[in-house]
């Protein structure tokens, strides 16, 4: 891998040259890629961390389903569609897990963020690449575990998803990085009202893991819960592209939910926006 | 005898005066506080559901209807209050206390070190959230299944949760003696506590051969599917005896590991 | 029988070497090369009741190691000790009821209460009767004059506030044996000074056996009429403060700083000019440090401030390591 150039200390950035700016953002990515692959360790780890959910809710549902019947159906879901949704649903709330909050917390709290106030560079736009940098690297590597354990499945169960299925969450799967990437995003700018967040970030996501059908698909809630959690964002962070890998949203359903994930997004970044506008009033006024 | 019972009530009295400085502590830090209970709420949040899938199916599971599943993990519930309130956070802290030197300095106390160094610390926030959650779905899901509930039942059932949660202690012990040779513990930690949630589901839903593993192996079904048979009255006479025994075993074994990693640490350490 | 007594007390530390970079990592992975460091060689001495006995040594030279043996935290390699007529590191409860230890760099106390607070779990942990607790925290807290602090949580209290807390912590219980590391470590001036004094009236008013380690050499001076050399595992002098006085302490270190450069030789005109110092810049020196005798330190200065460009000026002790080695020289070591 090239090294990236590091700015110099001292140079003065020249306002407004474009290749200059979109070279910080390429650094910030690489950042992020950079970590990724360093910490891979970690990233592994909190994939075998899915094991034990998965192996749980794989004994749960074969105790609940008819044995041997291919059309039992239980929330909406065939047996072999529930271990699909159950394994990759796994790995997918753990590949878009952000992490960012706690850093831009601390910028926030310890005044970092002066120095990319003054800078003609975008702190949202850094973090994200960031981020961005980051997850491709671990999407390389949970394409890998997601394609070991779908064949798995598919050995075991019958499970088919096609290449139509996995385009479709590709596409996703994009959205839903950006989705739960702005979710982190507005729950950390918190950071500029309150004084201390101590667990609330733990707090936010394992709340809303639950509401994007990172546990159990959302249709176990019963209809009136259900289709409450359906009018919010969460679900395209999970549910949607797992039910898309899995095959069960195709052709038009799938072009309404990407379309519906983007406009989303469109309105949490809009949200961010106008968070940080005010966020960043109070930090500049209070001077912390 | 008479010793050992006042060593007994010494240890008593130290683990008050523990209790009460960590709630001061932990007053000191207020969103830190009430945060955390909000946290063990969300988690609260996701073993319920398991609750409501039993429910909403209207299946029985494995021969246990949903009322029988109210039980079981309302007792996984009340067990994960004295893992997560009472133990965890030292276990996570051993490597930390080890490194700093602190550990040092617990090792010319005049009171149990393993004591000291295992329960120094406890949340009651998450001990109370999840306890009072706990009992009270188990009293729910006991007072919708049909027949009277005799004390001598009661008692049973706490008798065994208490071993339970002595087997869990252990359990999670056991790999925390490698501090003493390994200084990032808290992989480990992080590994063993994510089998805890093995218990989320009754030990009936697993194969015969999970369930022998999980009573006898790393007996993590002891801690919660055992206290939930008895009050179920479908405990088999292998599990009483097992039951009884466990915790006599696994904090032998602890014991051990704990005072062999000891015997290292004081004879290797710098 | 005495207090303390330590026969032939030896401490080996073993660690790997580690080849760098990944290949070393890998051949470490197949054969790894151990070796041995001696912290504590033979180390042989013995503490009368009541008495003070400093342990004075440059950083590294074995004081903390073998306090960690008497005071039951470690196991020797060879060698026996007894304190209270135990063995210390089979740390039997009546051996840890008795005695107490205070490492400078290290807190018993909870950072985020008050220090009464863990003063109170130390009354259950020793298992001290509440009249006996309130008499003798009494009369702690006016001694070291800290009844406004009790109140105050321990991590908004002073470096020096903090270890008077640190002290009054491990006296509760009326210890026989007080093992004390560094307790003045990072400690100003005035503090430092506090400290001392009431480690003195705690050993003159019961009789507590002391025995404390410290590389500042005044900490010793002013407390312990019995000092324990120790350097690089090995004891060097063990004896009475005033054979070793002379050399340590009679000299000091006075250290000038020039607002304009100032010639070499013109400095040579004064006694004592270090060697080090001397060495650096040729044309002219904007700093310079002397050898210089306590009695004469006053008038040295004196002249040095009227002849010469000075900015500044500090005294300073002789560095411990250059003391031990110089009492080397002197063949002072007969411990």
């Amino acid at each position: 891998m090239a090294e990236p150039s590091r700015p110099r200390v001292g140079s003065r950035p020249r306002v407004g040259s474009r290749p200059k700016v979109a070279a910080k953002y390429l650094e910030s990515f690489s950042l992020g890629l950079r970590g990724a692959l360093e910490y891979r360790a970690n990233f592994i780890f909190s994939l075998l961390g899915a094991v034990a959910p998965v192996a749980i809710q794989t004994a749960l549902w074969s105790c609940l389903y008819v044995p041997g019947s291919g059309s039992d159906t239980l929330f909406g879901f065939t047996y072999v569609q529930m271990l699909g949704y159950v394994v990759v649903a796994n790995i997918v709330s753990r590949l878009v897990r952000t992490g960012f909050e706690y850093d831009l917390n601390d910028d926030i709290r310890t005044g970092g963020l002066d120095r990319f106030l003054v800078k003609p560079i975008d702190y949202f736009g850094l973090r994200l690449a960031q981020f961005a940098g980051a997850k491709s690297a671990e999407a390389a590597f949970m394409g890998v575990a997601l394609a070991a354990a779908l064949a798995a499945l598919a050995a075991a169960t019958g499970f088919s998803g096609g290449i139509a299925a996995a385009l479709g969450f590709v596409a996703a799967l994009v959205l839903a990085f950006a989705l739960n990437f702005l979710v982190f995003w507005c729950v950390g700018l918190l950071g500029f009202w309150l004084t201390e967040i101590g667990f609330l970030f733990e707090a936010a996501r394992i709340v809303i893991i639950t509401a994007s059908g990172g546990v159990f698909p959302l249709s176990v809630f019963g209809p009136g819960v259900e289709s409450a959690l359906k009018a919010l964002p969460f679900r395209f962070t999970i549910q949607f592209p797992t039910e898309v890998l899995c095959g069960r949203v195709a052709g038009r359903e799938l072009a309404a939910g990407l379309a519906l994930a983007a406009a989303w997004s469109a309105a949490l970044y809009v949200l961010a926006r106008l968070l940080w506008g005010v966020g960043v009033k109070r930090f500049v006024a209070v001077g912390s | 005898m008479k010793n050992a019972l006042r060593e007994i009530r010494k240890h008593f009295r130290v683990y008050l005066a523990l209790v009460r400085m960590n709630v001061m502590s932990q007053m000191e830090y207020r969103a830190n506080f009430v945060t955390g209970i909000l946290m063990e709420l969300g988690y609260l949040v996701v073993k319920i559901l398991y609750v409501v899938v039993a429910f909403s199916s209207g299946r029985k599971i494995a021969g246990f209807s949903p009322d029988e599943m109210l039980v079981f993990i309302g007792t996984f519930v009340t067990a994960t209050g004295f893992y997560a309130g009472l133990y965890m956070m030292n276990f996570f802290q051993l490597s930390t206390l080890v490194r700093d030197g602190s550990f040092d300095t617990l090792l010319t106390k005049p009171v149990s070190l393993q004591f000291m160094a295992t329960l120094r610390r406890c949340d009651i926030g998450i001990f109370l959230v999840d306890t009072v959650a706990g009992v009270a779905m188990t009293v729910v899901g006991l007072s919708r299944l049909s027949g009277p509930f005799e004390a001598w039942r009661l008692l049973g059932y706490v008798f065994f949760l208490l071993c339970g949660s002595a087997v869990g202690y252990a359990l999670y012990l056991i790999p925390q003696s490698l501090v003493f040779r390994i200084v990032n513990a808290r992989a480990i930690a992080g590994i063993s506590d994510s089998f805890w949630d093995f218990n989320n589901v009754p030990m009936v839903v697993y194969d015969k051969l999970g369930q022998a593993i999980g009573s006898y192996v790393v007996p993590m079904f002891v801690i919660t599917s055992f206290p939930s048979l008895f009050a179920l009255g479908r405990m088999s006479g292998a599990q009483v005896l097992w039951g009884i025994l466990a915790p006599v075993v696994f904090i032998a074994v602890s014991r051990l590991a704990w005072t062999r990693g000891l015997r290292e640490y004081s004879s290797a350490s710098g | 029988m005495e207090t303390i007594e330590v026969k032939g007390l030896t401490r080996h530390f073993s660690y790997y070497e580690k080849a760098e970079g990944l290949s070393g990592s890998l051949r470490n992975l197949v054969s790894r090369k151990k070796l041995v460091r001696e912290a504590v060689r033979g180390v042989s001495f013995g503490v009368r009741e009541g008495e003070m006995v400093g342990f004075l040594g440059p950083n590294g030279a074995g004081k903390t190691t073998t306090l960690k043996m008497l005071s039951g935290i470690m196991h020797p390699s060879s060698g026996t000790a007894t304190v209270l007529g135990h063995v210390p590191w089979l740390r039997k409860k009546d051996f840890r009821m008795r005695i107490s230890i205070v490492m400078g760099q290290r807190s018993q106390l909870w950072p985020d209460l008050p220090a009464l607070e863990s003063f109170n779990l130390n009354r259950a942990i020793y298992e001290i009767d509440r009249k006996d607790y309130e008499r003798t925290l009494g009369e702690l807290v006016e001694l070291f004059g800290v009844k406004e602090l009790l109140g105050v949580q321990v991590r908004r209290l002073s470096l020096g506030e903090r270890m008077k807390m640190e002290i009054t912590a491990a006296l509760l219980h009326r210890p026989a044996v007080l093992f004390l590391d560094e307790p003045t470590i990072g400690l100003d001036l005035l503090s430092q000074r506090a400290i001392r004094e009431l480690i003195r009236t705690l050993n003159e008013r019961h009789g507590t056996t002391v025995m404390l380690t410290s590389h500042y050499l005044s900490d010793i001076q002013e407390l312990c009429e019995r000092v324990v050399l120790i350097n690089s595992g090995e004891i060097v002098y063990d004896g009475a403060l005033s054979g070793v006085n002379a050399t340590l302490a009679e000299r000091k270190v006075v250290r000038l700083i020039f607002s304009s450069p100032v010639a070499k030789g013109e400095l040579e005109a004064y006694a004592g000019l270090r060697a080090d110092a001397a060495a650096l810049g040729d044309p002219g020196l904007l700093e310079a440090t002397f050898d210089v005798d306590r009695s004469q330190v006053r008038d040295f200065s004196r002249r040095a401030l009227g002849e010469l460009p000075v900015a500044d000026l500090t005294i300073e002790e002789v560095p411990l390591e250059e003391g031990i080695a110089r009492l080397f020289r002197a063949g002072a070591g007969h411990g």
